[in-house]
């Protein structure tokens, strides 16, 4: 390859993914909130269209020599800096779908403190003048999301790796807890305990502040989540395009379907058991509205922690679906990447 | 990219046929509930995969032998993405031949002009042979 071959960019992981960003934006985010296709037939042809322009950019990019940059220097989005830069898009993309699926809108009920009397049933109903009528702006909400991300993102990319490390020399010391040394437990152990504890100190101030904004239903955020994160694993694994092997992709395909069968599984038991508007009424309970405050006690922190736990569940379990990719990856070029960062990273 | 392979050659053709139908499929659909927003989203996803399929078709098909020369008013990147877009490097070398002919390249609007009149005819029969072609209309050509 020559010199100028080396500087080429590799822009297929950025087309890939911004492809399909932009499909699920059509699909998720405008067609719910202004439909933009008459019907569902005339919404599938469009689909049909993009899912084909990525199959031929897909053949292509597979044909053709990988760039330099993808096969030299490892990952793009490297592990000190995935942290804040992976956080502060999780949290854009979770105020997109937190916008298009539970913000106000004309063809639905969002859950949230106009609703509050007929939702939970309170008697003797809360007066009009406690209640918050105004929405706020959803634009002015971006910077906090993406600090917020971004903070969490950072605490996570600087843990994470000692956390494994720690199961590591757990496991060498304990047999019974040797399971552990494998990412995919390690993470998701990772992702229940960090997510408590962050759901925990989080939830009760996302709610104390109460500006009239609609609650996030628990389906809302498992799809934000798996969708921020699978953005991310498509990526990386189109950047890493040339190296992956039939396991990998085994991997890669397991690691999609349970990330796709958890989060269903949360909007499936959110639809029919109404968790989500049970989450807000208890909240709501635990909320003095009178003094603006919340009442004492454990109660919402342990329901934040049930929330939290659940969405750190879902984030870690696919990235230690990721973090194995790259193993076998590595596993299959003959010790590409140091066996050193495969112990940290996966 | 190398697209020798008879079947992956067949396989990109169903490709094509499956674009075709379902962009005409989704005029349909879009067109009888006056969806005006989901007509244009359809058609401009399909102009996309006509041009990224082409595009990257054509790849391999169309090398330079030599440093085309400068010609003022004629954007010669734009005008090789065009034939390589419509697969013809004769189109290209033909063009190139007319525009240092002293009539047709002497100012800006008399090469601009003899581009048009050149490049449109040949984007529309293009993509009127492939319309019929993937509709299995060949014999109307």
């Amino acid at each position: 390859m020559d010199s100028s071959q080396n500087r080429k960019r590799d822009f297929f992981p950025y087309i890939l993914v911004g492809l399909v960003a932009a499909t699920l934006f059509f699909l998720l985010l405008l067609d719910r909130r202004a439909p933009i296709f008459a019907t569902p037939a005339g919404m599938a042809p469009f689909f049909f269209i993009v899912f084909a322009i990525a199959l031929t950019l897909i053949l292509f990019a597979m044909r053709t020599p990988a760039p330099a940059d993808s096969i030299s220097n490892g990952l793009w989005l490297k592990w000190h800096r995935s942290g804040p830069i992976g956080g502060a898009l999780t949290g854009l993309i979770f105020l997109l779908i937190y916008w298009a699926y539970d913000w106000p809108a004309p063809n639905r009920v969002e859950i949230s403190e106009r609703w509050v009397n007929e939702m939970c049933g309170i008697h003797p109903p809360v007066p009009d003048e406690l209640i918050i009528w105004t929405t706020p702006d959803p634009f002015s909400l971006i910077p906090g999301y993406m600090l917020v991300g971004m903070a969490l993102g950072t605490v996570v990319g600087l843990l994470f790796p000692r956390w494994h490390g720690f199961m590591l020399r757990l496991a060498q010391r304990r047999p019974a807890a040797r399971a552990l040394s494998h990412p995919y437990p390690s993470g998701l152990l990772f992702g229940v305990i960090f997510g408590a504890l962050i759901g925990a100190w989080l939830c009760p101030i996302i709610f104390s502040i109460s500006d009239g904004r609609p609650f996030i239903r628990v389906s809302t955020s498992a799809i934000s989540v798996f969708l921020a994160v699978g953005f991310y694993l498509l990526f990386e694994v189109a950047s890493y395009r040339h190296r992956m092997n039939r396991a990998a992709y085994i991997t890669l395909g397991t690691v999609l379907s349970v990330g796709v069968l958890l989060t269903s599984l949360v909007w499936l038991l959110d639809a029919q058991f109404s968790i989500s508007e049970t989450a807000y009424c208890y909240f709501y309970d635990t909320w003095n509205t009178h003094t603006n405050q919340l009442k004492a006690g454990w109660q919402p922190a342990i329901a934040g922690i049930i929330y939290g736990s659940m969405l750190g569940a879902i984030v870690m379990s696919v990235t230690s679906g990721y973090l194995i990719i790259r193993t076998a990856v590595a596993q299959a070029a003959g010790g590409g990447i140091s066996p050193d960062e495969h112990n940290t990273r996966g | 990219m190398d697209m020798t392979s008879p079947r992956l050659e067949q396989a990109l053709e169903t490709l094509d046929r499956g674009v075709l139908l379902f962009a005409l499929g989704g005029m349909i659909f879009n067109g009888i509930e006056t969806s005006l927003a989901g007509l244009l989203l359809t058609a401009a996803a399909a102009i996309l995969y006509g041009l990224v399929r082409n595009r990257i078709t054509n790849l391999d098909h169309f090398k330079l032998g030599t440093t085309p020369p400068s010609l003022p008013g004629v954007n010669l990147a734009r005008l090789m993405l065009v034939c390589q877009w419509l697969g013809s490097q004769r189109l290209f070398e033909g063009l190139l031949g007319d525009l240092v002919d002293p009539e047709i390249g002497r100012t800006r609007a008399t090469a601009q002009r003899h581009l048009r009149e050149a490049l449109w005819p040949a984007i529309w029969n293009r993509v009127w042979k492939t319309v019929l072609a993937r509709l299995w209309l060949d014999r109307f050509l």
